[in-house]
């Protein structure tokens, strides 16, 4: 590609690339091959009679949707844009929050057939070279015929495909890309999706909403707390609840067993088939609501409701306690902030259940030790997917169950390995920085 | 370069942890009545003499670490009383761990069963923690010691149920304080000894620690928070118990979570709840044992990496956990066991080695320097 | 390679779990938790243990859409009764005529009849300690009556009576004619220290009276009853009590009768040796202005001074002095003309009679317990701690009944009420 401030050299297509065309992206096609690529894929080709090579300019207009709001990531407070299926605009979005000439963009084209542009972002300093070069090279060793989303690049580059884990974190917004980029991890978004990916990832992480940087530590400390504690319950609710009705009623109140007995009175199956039969309700209902356009599925969603918590209940099919039982659970896995790492702990309710049911609390026990033990030896990109919990630099804990207000991380997480740790400089805003102004308050 | 994921390096901090999870096991649950049929109202002060004790061991584990830098207890065996003989004692030595967690897994499922799951076979239950150990063991080290700091707050329970039993017992019941006699206290501190058992474990993950420097401090920080724990519940099991109760009860820790209510939880009989929470810390103690039966066969046999050496001492382990055998037959074993075996596998053998080492050193041949 | 040890791991997981059979598995209608019982002796010799159960009807204490069956009201429990050799056999038999398998778990109250609490509860005791699957925290009860009657008792604020005698336990702090609930670990300590009081409960004219209580030798029998006075006055001594209202004549005019509201403050017991008399051994002491309270005295807790023998008294060689102290809040003193906020003799006044009637109860308890022979009031625990020599030179139970035992009380007008003055009755 023609440098920008070269020694203006006597080749015509060099001053053409360099000083001529307006195009942002401009590139040397010396093969018949990327001269198709080119023009298929959009590009314009410049041709000059007797040249040996050409120029491709990508200034690609055309029809693309529009910046909107994010559609799964909302928040009350924060920039409203998301991306889009374009990768340029991706990038310009990106640039615009981060004016670092630091920033790196290497492009990459992936794909045998698609030939879908993916760009690796980082912030070159920040970002672990280590990290970097394992990720550049992944992505270099894909050959699949075609990628219609970074969800084919996630599958095909992570650690342990099996695990039910998601080992990158994804993301629709470009705030929070920016964020992670500047915390020392590496993005990386493809053309034709607007969702971005975010290595290494780590579990705590899942459950940081970008909300909370901009709102105040004391909500936000609190509601994180709800969030981790909704996690665990729509992992372990229905499983809690088999165990303890099945197998350890001597737990419970005495008032509350009763309420339960008598609940469960009249109910035709056993608590693990309830459980079983309405957890499969409820992903039904769940599902056909996703897939339903707009008001139907709302509608689907009472009618679910209705069906399950008032005649399902009558008709001796579930009991009370167990419908509210899942609703917490449903509910739970609701607020996870990442979607699929909500359903995946929805979802591993399942064994975790199964366990329970064969061996009571030492079972739900054991079920999540297996958890535990498989998150604890889960890796992406090197980094434990459990930091920064064990084994951590006391700083680190400024943003994991607890966020410290931004004026206290000073630091980037140790355990993302960026050299250069230093994020905020000297005291800040009224927090002893300045002379004083006088003692009325300013 | 491939990038690798280092499974086999953890800090020196973890050493700290891993000792506490080696020891803590059901120590808490069938220490407190045999160190109170010996030491009497004094069975809280023993504790702190027996913890110098360990903590000596630990020194002496550490000394060897530091004497032969990236060994293990079978290496430094081998260098210092030669093959055959260093052979031999990492025979013994898996032989001992593999007895130590088919010990924890017997007396944890008789617990369940006692308690939680009458009628479901022990096997069944030895067989899951068995899989489940054999699943983090394959690992290697750092997701083990990852897991066990993980898994640390599960002794929380064990302050839920001292703390307000401190409150609620009659420290009157501590009277007279100390032990009768001279003869009752040095038994007191060699039963609270003897029930330590797992020092050694800082020697076999030796070679994988990446900083020398603090694991002595982090060992002996570990022996601390164990200590002090033993103290409380010492204490909060005479006053509440009384001398004669706490020897009559088989666990008097479990009927102590019987008795205690927890502040906005009176309702509650939370007893089973600290039961399997504790089942938590004492299979992370099972894991630490399998680990260090399965590193030493795979040193004894060369197995590199193969996985072997991990599940051949799983089915071992769930042999010896899952072997019918009935309640007081296993408590006899498990008391010889730890009066014979842990104070010379925890702090004989390793005292022996420095004893050879500093012969070797003496004599000018050692290799360790 | 690590991709088929999972899948391995797996498989043998799954296996393990289509290998199980749910041993355990139960589901909850088709239990029945236990929540109180009650201990008979049954007319046959053969098996002279009765034993009544409080089962709860969960549909009739919760009905639900899906359990409900009719619209007819139905009792929210049943009892059960079975007979048995002893007492685990007997809880066995329960399953003969239960239709769903008991949990003991929930077990709150265990009511035993006099008749079988004379011949010893050791069984019942050993029992539920020896028993991983019962509810180590159940509370017992004693009644003269039959134990059978006082559960098929119908209460008025709670459905089942376990839960009537758990909820009466609750005032005993304040109420303290009703003991401290006293379960069955708690009680398995307390006959190893001396002797044990078990609250007592009776069934008249189909309410439960909880008053009094039942007094248990070191061999867990029973030996007598305490009636109110003596019960409060044990709980004098014991400590168990954060307040307690009485009456006493008003010291300027016996008609009148003034009521307040006692509040405990420290209490210390002495043990004199022979030939030295205990200061102020009778008695209240005097107390000055607005009283006062005794300085460096230690709670029952921290154990007691040291013990001694006295030549006095009947030749046991040791006496005991008692001291307690409180504060006294007026609650009430209908007529009788007393001015304490105002006036310190008043004050001086009123605190020496509700001493007197602290010390009358005080007594009361010590002069029965002499008189059963059981030290539930925890001297000799107190002596034993202090002076363990000493205490292995007595024969406590032999000397107990002759020990002089004296009671000194102090308190203190600490609250005289939010009024200045008497209401003005003209």
């Amino acid at each position: 590609m023609p440098e920008p401030g070269k020694e203006l050299a006597a080749d015509p297509l060099e001053l053409l690339a360099r000083d001529v065309l307006a195009a942002a992206d401009v590139t040397w096609v010396t093969s018949p091959e990327e001269a198709y690529e080119a023009v298929l894929g959009g590009g314009v080709l410049v041709l000059v009679p007797g040249e040996r090579r050409g120029l491709r300019a990508d200034n690609k207009g055309g029809k693309s949707r529009a910046i909107e709001n994010p559609i799964l990531e909302v928040t009350l407070r924060g920039p409203r844009d998301s991306f889009t299926e374009v990768l340029a605009v991706n990038t310009a979005l990106i640039r615009r929050r981060l004016k670092d000439p630091n920033l790196r963009v290497r492009k990459f084209r992936v794909g045998r057939r698609s030939k879908t542009d993916v760009a690796l972002i980082y912030l070159e300093g920040i970002a672990p070279e280590r990290v970097v070069e394992e990720v550049r090279s992944r992505i270099e060793s894909i050959d699949i015929d075609g990628i219609l989303d970074t969800g084919y690049i996630e599958h095909l580059i992570e650690d342990k495909w099996w695990s039910p884990f998601p080992q990158h974190l994804k993301s629709e917004r470009p705030d929070r890309v920016v964020a992670s980029l500047l915390e020392g991890r590496v993005a990386l978004i493809a053309d034709t999706t607007p969702f971005a990916l975010m290595m290494p990832a780590t579990i705590d992480a899942f459950f940081h909403s970008p909300e909370d940087s901009y709102d105040r530590w004391f909500p936000v400390n609190i509601l994180r707390t709800v969030r981790f504690i909704a996690s665990l319950l729509s992992l372990t609710a229905p499983s809690l609840y088999v165990a303890l009705v099945a197998y350890h009623p001597g737990i419970l109140p005495t008032q509350l067993l009763l309420k339960v007995t008598a609940a469960r009175e009249g109910v035709a199956f056993p608590v693990v088939i309830e459980a079983l039969i309405i957890m499969f309700f409820l992903e039904l209902i769940k599902e056909a609501g996703f897939r339903m356009p707009g008001p139907i599925g709302q509608i689907f969603g009472i009618v679910g409701g209705l069906i399950l918590g008032d005649v399902g209940v009558r008709a001796g099919i579930v009991s009370e306690a167990m419908v509210i039982v899942v609703a917490v659970t449903a509910i739970s896995s609701f607020t996870a902030i990442d979607r699929e790492m909500g359903t995946v702990l929805r979802l591993l309710g399942l064994p975790v259940l199964l366990s329970a049911a064969v061996f009571g609390l030492p079972g739900l026990v054991m079920a999540l030790l297996l958890v535990l033990i498989h998150v604890a030896i889960l890796r992406s990109y090197g980094v434990p997917y459990v930091d920064p919990y064990p084994f951590f630099k006391l700083q680190d804990i400024q943003d994991t169950i607890v966020e410290m207000p931004i004026g206290a991380r000073k630091l980037r997480p140790a355990y993302l390995g960026s050299k250069k740790r230093r994020r905020l400089r000297g005291p800040s805003g009224g927090r002893g920085g300045g002379r004083r102004r006088g003692e009325e308050g300013r | 370069m491939p990038f690798r994921n280092d499974n086999d390096r953890i800090p020196s901090a973890a050493a700290g942890v891993l000792l506490v999870t080696s020891i803590a096991e059901l120590n808490f649950v069938l220490g407190p009545r045999l160190t109170v049929e010996v030491a009497g109202t004094g069975a809280w002060i023993v504790v702190i003499p027996a913890a110098a004790l360990v903590a000596l061991s630990a020194w002496i584990a550490v000394w060897l670490i530091r004497a032969f830098p990236k060994r293990d207890l079978l290496e430094i065996a081998t260098l210092t009383l030669g093959r055959p003989l260093g052979v031999l004692l990492g025979g013994a030595y898996v032989v001992y761990w593999l007895l130590r967690a088919g010990q924890m897994i017997q007396v944890q499922t008789h617990v369940f069963r006692l308690t939680l799951l009458e009628e479901t076979p022990r096997a069944a239950v030895a067989a899951y923690i068995v899989l489940l150990s054999a699943y983090l063991v394959a690992h290697g080290i750092e997701p083990l010691a990852r897991t066990a700091l993980l898994i640390a707050p599960a002794h929380l329970p064990l302050v839920a149920i001292t703390v307000p039993a401190l409150f609620t017992g009659d420290f009157g019941r501590l009277i007279p304080i100390g032990p009768p006699d001279l003869n009752a206290a040095l038994r007191g501190v060699w039963s609270v000894f003897c029930n330590a058992p797992g020092v050694e474990v800082l020697l076999m993950i030796a070679p994988f620690l990446s900083g020398r420097g603090s694991a002595l401090r982090s060992s002996l920080y570990g022996i601390a928070f164990l200590a002090v724990l033993a103290v409380l519940l010492q204490i909060a099991l005479l006053a509440n118990f009384g001398v004669v109760n706490t020897k009559q009860f088989t666990m008097p820790t479990l009927e102590l979570s019987r008795v205690t209510k927890a502040p906005g939880f009176e309702g509650f009989r939370l007893d089973p709840v600290f039961v399997v929470m504790w089942f938590v810390v004492t299979f992370a103690s099972i894991a630490v044992a399998h680990y260090m039966a399965a590193t030493a066969v795979r040193s004894l046999f060369r197995a590199g990496r193969s996985g072997l050496p991990v599940f051949g001492t799983a089915v071992a382990m769930l042999i010896l956990g899952a072997y019918p055998i009935g309640l007081p037959q296993l408590f006899e074993w498990v008391e010889a066991f730890r009066l014979y075996g842990v104070p010379v596998m925890s702090m004989g053998i390793p005292l022996a080695l420095m004893l050879a080492a500093l012969a070797r050193r003496a004599r000018g041949a050692g290799e360790g320097r | 390679m690590k991709v088929q040890r999972a899948v391995r791991f797996a498989a043998l997981v799954l296996l393990l779990l289509a290998a199980a059979g749910c041993w355990d598995y139960a589901d909850i209608e088709n239990r029945a938790p236990i929540l109180g019982l009650g201990f008979d002796r049954s007319s046959d010799p053969e098996m002279p243990v009765l034993v009544s159960a409080e089962v709860p009807i969960a549909s009739a204490v919760a009905p639900t859409p899906v359990g409900q069956a009719g619209s007819e009201r139905r009792s929210p429990k049943w009892i059960f009764e079975s007979t048995g050799a002893t007492v685990s056999e007997a809880i066995d038999m329960l399953n003969k005529t239960m239709a769903r398998a008991p949990v003991h778990r929930h077990i709150a109250a265990l009511v035993v009849s006099r008749e079988i609490a004379a011949q010893g509860i050791e069984p019942l005791v050993d029992y539920f300690l020896r028993n991983s699957q019962v509810n180590i925290r159940a509370e017992l009860w004693v009644t003269d009556g039959k134990a059978r009657d006082v559960l098929m008792a119908d209460p008025p604020f709670q459905p089942f009576v376990s839960f009537g005698l758990e909820a009466a336990l609750l005032k005993s702090e304040t109420f303290p004619a009703v003991p401290r609930g006293v379960t069955i670990e708690h009680f398995n300590r307390k006959i190893g220290e001396g002797g044990a009081i078990v609250p007592r409960v009776e069934l008249g004219e189909g309410e439960l009276i909880t008053s009094g209580a039942g007094v248990f030798s070191p061999e867990a029998r029973f030996v007598g009853f305490l009636n109110e006075q003596q019960t409060v006055g044990a709980a004098w001594f014991l400590g168990s009590l954060k307040s307690a209202e009485t009456t006493f004549p008003c010291p300027v005019d016996e008609e009148r009768i003034v009521g307040v509201t006692l509040r405990p403050g420290v209490r210390r017991k002495r043990f004199e040796e022979a030939g030295a008399a205990a200061p102020g051994a009778s008695g209240p002491r005097t107390a000055g202005p607005g009283g006062a309270s005794l300085e460096g005295a230690s709670s029952d807790r921290k154990g007691v001074d040291g013990p001694g023998l006295d030549g006095a008294g009947a030749g046991v060689g040791l006496s005991v002095l008692m001291e307690i102290a409180g504060t006294v809040e007026v609650s009430n003193l209908s007529g009788c003309r007393l001015f304490p906020w105002k006036n310190a003799e008043d004050r001086r006044l009123l605190a020496e009679a509700a001493a007197r009637a602290v010390k009358l109860d005080a007594e009361a308890a010590v002069r029965r317990a002499q008189e059963l022979g059981v030290d539930f009031l925890g001297i000799g625990l107190q002596l034993s701690r202090r002076k363990p020599g000493l205490w292995k030179a007595l024969d406590w139970p032999e000397i107990f009944p002759k020990v002089p035992i004296d009671v000194s009380v102090r308190m203190t007008v600490g609250d005289p009420g939010s009024i200045h003055d008497v209401p003005v009755s003209k």
